[in-house]
């Protein structure tokens, strides 16, 4: 699946719809966001079932304020609309499938 | 009616309006105000960044990814294969907050905690139940969607696809991207050229500005441009603090901002004149009949859209762009 760009408007929406769901809270002129990026749309075109987010949080601020972002990019898991997991900073295949492992996995 | 009698029609109810009682005359005949003097732009000094168009090889390859993403595709399977994603709901645990809860597995990707539960789940078909053990417990899942990807990769197979002229490899792709795209960025550049020179020879050249007649001309534009707004529902009179102002007041604002639209304006008008190009009313109902048939529309309802002041603006600005893109052409990057 491609990956959704959302909005303050609609991101509740996806996030309740949505059995398991990711977010990537990016930014303009983030370097270590545009190198994940890639490694983030490789694995959302590979996994069904989970809907791969992202939101710009140069231009949803109230988004970044909300889910208390603090460096980008950050990574936000959500369960039925749930949230059960966060991570910060850059990844790539590898470390997006551990961080996926914790949000599909937990006890 | 002809056209040209509906366009005499629609002038006399446009001066008819209260507010429309301009009398434009300097388009209409040779205007008093003109560009006297003008400067050789051809001795300006182009900038070699101004003429650089090539675009990197990157913006094709994105060009080709986005193909190949909307060419994957997934489809729902019977059994599980390596690669596939299988959503299982777990059945038994001896945990019980795992009982009925939704497991998803991706066979393959050996996500830590699920290594053993993707290598016990390939070969099992939707509807059967597998155990296997994690940390201890033993859990049983039972198969219900399998979904396999279709990801399509930059390669031959998917240019042959894509059915453009000429195009099989991922080679020729890249050679047909550049037939298609080589002018347009190439354009752009003579425009940014042109652009400098417009600007560069506003400052430097000699104009000779009738102020009546520049006022006459900005209000005519605003007029014709309030007009567009009220037509599709947009009240200029309307200030962001929700007061209102008169009709008068908000046309007069609008004149304003068109002032710095009047040199440009001339040096159109001088260099049209200097290549004998008018736009005449006749000139004006061709173009717009030939529109019309473009766009399958009658050329008496498009009529009652144009302005030929308006019109003439668009067709000398565009004379002007064609002339200085042509000589602009040549401090292009080789």
């Amino acid at each position: 699946m491609a990956v959704i760009e959302a909005t303050s408007e609609n991101f509740d929406e996806l996030i309740q719809t949505a059995e398991y769901a990711v977010v990537d809270f990016y930014g303009d002129h983030c370097g270590a966001c545009v190198g994940t990026a890639p490694y983030y749309r490789e694995v959302a075109d590979d996994m069904a079932f989970i809907k791969f987010i992202q939101v710009n949080t140069s231009v949803h601020k109230d988004l970044a304020k909300r889910f208390r972002i603090m460096g980008i990019p950050a990574f936000r898991y959500f369960k039925n609309g749930e949230l059960v997991h966060k991570s910060t900073g850059g990844m790539d295949t590898e470390r997006i499938h551990e961080e996926l492992a914790k949000m599909l996995y937990h006890d | 009616m002809s056209i040209i009698g509906h366009l005499q029609k629609r002038d006399q109810e446009l001066q008819n309006k209260n507010y429309r009682n301009t009398e434009l005359k300097g388009s209409i005949y040779s205007m008093k105000s003109k560009m006297i003097n003008c400067y050789d732009y051809t001795q300006l000094e182009v900038a070699e960044e101004l003429g650089r168009w090539r675009y990197p090889d990157s913006e094709i390859q994105e060009e080709l990814e986005a193909l190949a993403r909307d060419h994957s595709g997934e489809e729902e399977m019977e059994e599980v294969k390596e690669g596939d994603s299988v959503r299982c709901i777990c059945t038994e645990s001896s945990l019980e907050n795992w009982k009925g809860r939704t497991v998803l597995l991706y066979p393959g990707r050996k996500l830590p905690g699920a290594e053993e539960a993707e290598a016990a789940v390939i070969g099992k078909k939707v509807g059967e139940e597998f155990n296997y053990c994690m940390k201890s417990t033993e859990f049983t899942l039972k198969v219900e969607k399998v979904v396999r990807k279709h990801v399509m990769k930059v390669c031959d197979e998917l240019t042959a696809i894509l059915n453009l002229p000429g195009v099989q490899t991922v080679e020729d792709y890249y050679r047909w991207y550049h037939e298609q795209h080589d002018r347009e960025h190439k354009d752009k550049a003579c425009i940014v050229i042109s652009r400098y020179w417009l600007e560069e020879m506003s400052k430097r050249s000699e104009f000779q500005i009738d102020e009546e007649e520049k006022k006459a001309w900005c209000l005519h534009h605003a007029k014709v441009m309030y007009d567009a707004y009220m037509e599709s529902g947009i009240d200029v009179r309307k200030q962001p603090d929700g007061t209102m102002i008169t009709q008068e007041e908000a046309i007069e604002g609008i004149a304003q901002t068109q002032e710095r639209y009047f040199i440009p304006y001339l040096m159109y008008c001088y260099f049209c004149e200097k290549d004998n190009f008018v736009l005449t009313e006749e000139g004006l109902v061709a173009e717009v009949e030939k529109m019309a048939k473009e766009r399958g529309e009658k050329a008496e309802d498009l009529m009652k859209q144009a302005d030929i002041e308006t019109f003439r603006m668009v067709k000398y600005q565009e004379h002007t762009f064609h002339m200085l893109m042509a000589d602009a052409e040549k401090y292009l990057e080789v």
